[in-house]
């Protein structure tokens, strides 16, 4: 467990400094600024779009973070043998590959907290003046569950990207292959309930039975978002919360296991 | 028992459909407390072989042995130092952050790691870039804080992987003498490197590969004709197995 630590502690402290991060941790307060601009534009529900457009830096922020920072930083270690560093001494690959998840993981953390405290308080600038426009039932521990919840999702999204740079020889693909996997996450289950319930793919039983498949193998990222929720203060289900969160873990648990799986039988020449 | 037994090692890559034989049934035991030298023209399989040996990839047929642990299977990486022939960092860390990770990965305390780094730092004339970031580093620096974290805990072999490529004079004396003090710790070191006067120097027994196979182990001296050189003797070797494969 130490040593799992270990990597996760350099990995952590090589990407805080790394200065892309910077960047985009800038772009993201940027965006905050046009949080309250953007808003200020809106004459009505002027709370839903402030949290909306709050909630969205944050996950947009840590999908830079993940397609452009973490997969570069891992695959870098593949390509310029940093990990011959590493493999040399008695540190086993899965504590290698689970130490790298955990250090890019706090990245995630840290990135979701600042940016979400960013967030919140782009929401109270931007509806200070405007109470009325305010929904009825808005209420912060809702606002803070939707970004628990959205960084889950980003950690979920995370373990998908590990996984395709252990399945791939060079960044960029894995960069495309994690962006296919998220939008197909986005989308699955709408393009589902579309296929599955329609009328028009009645008679198609193999596009409904592939359909299936990609909902099982492909993660339904759409239920991790509560940006409606969080921004109108609806009621939320806590078992439904407790499914999704059980979900996101174990679909975290058996990416990370494929992916060291995989990794084991690599060579790294 | 020899603290590294290649044993019947061979090793094939692919290319698309085509396939390159990179060490072919190589047979090699380094013994204890000796500097061997391993030579071998460009592509000859130098790498494959330590690699092999580091299991960063599994031989086809034959196995390897460090400290009679079996690579692969056994957990034998507490035994060795490694010095890969680029070393590359984590370059946002320093110097010093550097030899507390690999202090760590081998399994010591705190307190060592800092007396230890220190000790290291200054023997290799990095102790004032200890606190720089890796970032900041020279190529020779680099190449020096890569033989720091071999020596940071003190194992019992030592692979180093070209250890004096791309250093300057100043830098391959300072790798010199490490490597000489190591032999009078009674370390085993085992090094690849073109650098043929260096290693006719350094080294009690060489090995000259070609092509994956090994053409020769044992003694300098026993290779070396009357008034010739290590470097004349190599490239005779190499030329008479280029010639009887007829390349």
């Amino acid at each position: 467990m130490s040593k799992i630590f270990l990597i996760a502690w350099i990995t952590f402290k090589d990407s805080i400094r790394n200065k892309a991060l910077y960047g985009i941790f800038f772009f993201g307060l940027v965006l905050f600024a046009a949080n309250i601009i953007i808003t200020g534009m809106f004459s009505w529900e002027l709370g839903k779009v402030a949290v909306d457009v709050g909630l969205s830096v944050v996950s947009f922020a840590g999908l830079v973070i993940i397609f452009f920072l973490s997969i570069n930083l891992v695959s870098n270690d593949l390509d310029k043998k940093t990990i011959y560093l590493i493999l040399s001494r008695p540190v086993s690959k899965l504590q290698y590959i689970l130490g790298k998840y955990t250090g890019l993981g706090l990245i995630i953390l840290l990135s979701s907290a600042v940016l979400g405290a960013c967030a919140a308080l782009s929401v109270k600038v931007a509806t200070y003046n405007v109470k009325g426009y305010i929904p009825l039932h808005f209420s912060w521990p809702v606002f803070f569950l939707g970004l628990t919840f959205l960084t889950l999702s980003l950690l979920v999204v995370l373990a998908i990207a590990l996984l395709w740079v252990s399945l791939t020889t060079h960044p960029f693909t894995a960069v495309l292959l994690s962006l296919l996997s998220y939008f197909i996450g986005q989308n699955v289950e709408n393009v589902k309930n579309i296929i599955t319930t329609g009328k028009m793919f009645a008679e198609n039983p193999t596009l409904i039975t592939m359909t299936e498949y990609v909902s099982w193998l492909f993660p339904n990222l759409a239920a991790f978002d509560l940006k409606t929720t969080a921004a109108y203060g609806l009621s939320v289900d806590a078992a439904y919360l407790m499914w999704v969160a059980a979900y996101g873990l174990s679909y975290i648990g058996v990416c990370l296991i494929l992916t060291v799986l995989i990794f084991q039988r690599r060579e790294l020449p | 028992m020899p603290a590294i037994d290649f044993d019947d090692i061979s090793k094939t890559f692919r290319h698309g459909i085509r396939r390159q034989s990179a060490l072919k049934g190589m047979s090699l035991s380094i013994h204890r407390g000796e500097i061997f030298g391993f030579l071998g023209p460009n592509g000859a399989g130098k790498s494959t072989a330590i690699k092999v040996l580091l299991n960063f990839i599994r031989p086809d047929r034959g196995r390897v042995c460090v400290e009679g642990l079996v690579v692969g299977k056994d957990r034998f990486q507490h035994h060795i130092g490694y010095l890969p022939e680029t070393p590359c960092f984590y370059e946002n860390l320093s110097g010093l952050e550097t030899l507390w990770f690999a202090g760590k990965a081998s399994g010591m305390g705190g307190q060592d790691i800092k007396e230890n780094a220190h000790q290291v730092l200054g023997r290799l004339d990095l102790k004032a870039a200890g606190p720089w970031p890796v970032r900041t580093y020279s190529k020779g620096m680099k190449q020096r804080l890569g033989l720091a974290m071999a020596l940071i805990h003190d194992p019992e072999i030592y692979i180093l992987d070209e250890p004096m490529s791309g250093l300057d004079p100043l830098g391959r004396r300072l790798i010199t003498d490490v490597i000489l003090d190591l032999r009078q710790q009674g370390k085993t070191v085992f090094f690849s490197s073109h650098i043929l006067s260096d290693v006719e120097r350094l080294c009690d027994r060489i090995g000259i590969l070609n092509k994956g196979e090994l053409l020769f182990s044992g003694a300098a001296a026993e290779i070396v004709q009357d008034g010739s050189s290590l470097e004349d003797a190599f490239v005779r070797l190499i030329e008479d197995h280029e010639k009887a494969h007829g390349v």
